[in-house]
């Protein structure tokens, strides 16, 4: 092996070297901040969370009215009761 | 009835439910999600409007909430509008709004398609600016009726109810909600002026600018209150197509002109019918 090829192999050696290093350092860092974000430090358990990964690619399948189909049925004449709160208040 | 003020609104619930865990929740929502709280996790996000940022767990969770609120309604109420309604000069708190903030130049309001969310990071592929008020209160009101296990929530008049109770509706009358949700998306209240042109607080996307929509109050009911708030506003962004587009999700919706005269969509119609002014 050549002086020339040593060194080569020692460049591309200190390369991959680099390329691990800096990896590895992205990922922690990546870690470190979604550990102390303050969004993430300060949350407060006060209901049902479920973290959902959204894709944006397709529209057609929307589920967010899913079978609403039954919930008119949740409405009816309040005869001549009055009203105990008001919609569309403020 | 119990009742305290929280994310601009009164919230209302009668007595014998858990009002200090109610309170702490909408509390809780609206420290995160106020545009007005420079300490809000939204103030943050908003600050680095482009690529990814890390967001909490409640945080994604609410954002992929809405992201599904716009794909439903083909992008009418989608959180992409928070960078319009500064420019139509809604940018603080609407107490401390002057009467005419002066002239304002209206802002496109991006495409939701260039957000996305993976587990808590948030890609933004172009400058945006989020609001989510599109989503917050609704969702805040069914899981503060979660939290109360009884009864009803109401903010602002939008309601999550587990037993019945008599509801007063926009322009008069009223109707009895025995479950689910019933909410009211209207232009009649947080109006300003900018150079003497009428705004409001409700962004149409399409336009960028405050809606001009015929209709000033539109009420819908549903299986829950945030569906009944995201459909309302969408049914009332859609202007003349607002009943049918209700009816073809079999949603009921009450409808409001700004000249008072009342429309009912067939669904509504069906279920509580009132006498209607030609």
């Amino acid at each position: 092996m050549t002086r020339i090829e040593k060194a080569r192999r020692r460049v591309t050696v200190a390369r991959y070297a680099i390329g691990i290093t800096a990896a590895a350092a992205l990922a922690g860092f990546a870690a470190v901040a979604r550990v102390t974000h303050p969004g993430t430090a300060q949350r407060v358990a006060t209901a049902r969370t479920t973290v959902t990964t959204t894709s944006t690619s397709d529209d057609s399948n929307s589920t967010f009215f899913g079978d609403d189909s039954g919930s008119s049925s949740n409405i009816g004449p309040s005869g001549s009761a009055q009203a105990q709160v008001q919609s569309g208040a403020s | 009835m119990n009742a305290f003020r929280a994310m601009g609104c009164d919230v209302a619930l009668p007595y014998g439910v858990p009002v200090g865990l109610v309170r702490a929740l909408f509390e809780e929502r609206d420290a995160r999600f106020s545009r007005f709280r420079p300490s809000s996790e939204l103030s943050r996000v908003n600050a680095l409007p482009l690529g990814l940022t890390l967001v909490s767990g409640e945080f994604a969770s609410m954002l992929a909430l809405s992201l599904d609120a716009a794909r439903a309604t083909d992008g009418l109420v989608t959180p992409a509008v928070g960078g319009a309604i500064v420019a139509a000069g809604y940018d603080r708190d609407f107490a401390h709004l002057p009467q005419d903030v002066g002239a304002v130049v209206p802002a496109a309001v991006p495409s939701w398609h260039s957000m996305s969310l993976h587990g808590g990071g948030l890609l933004r592929t172009e400058t945006v600016q989020l609001d989510l008020n599109g989503v917050v209160k609704g969702k805040t009101v069914d899981d503060a009726l979660d939290i109360a296990g009884s009864g009803w929530v109401s903010a602002g008049g939008d309601l999550a109810a587990l037993e019945p109770v008599v509801v007063g509706l926009p322009g008069g009358g009223t109707i009895a909600l025995h479950e689910g949700g019933l909410a009211t998306s209207s232009v009649a209240k947080r109006r300003w002026l900018a150079a003497g042109v009428p705004q409001n607080h409700l962004i149409d996307p399409r336009t960028g600018r405050p809606t001009t929509s015929p209709w000033r109050d539109v009420t819908v009911a549903a299986s829950t209150c945030q569906i009944a708030d995201v459909a309302a506003k969408a049914a009332l962004l859609l202007g003349a197509g607002g009943p049918a587009w209700l009816d073809e999700r079999h949603l009921a919706g009450r409808f409001v002109s700004h000249s008072g005269a009342v429309t009912l969509n067939e669904s509504w119609q069906a279920r509580a019918p009132e006498k209607v002014a030609a």
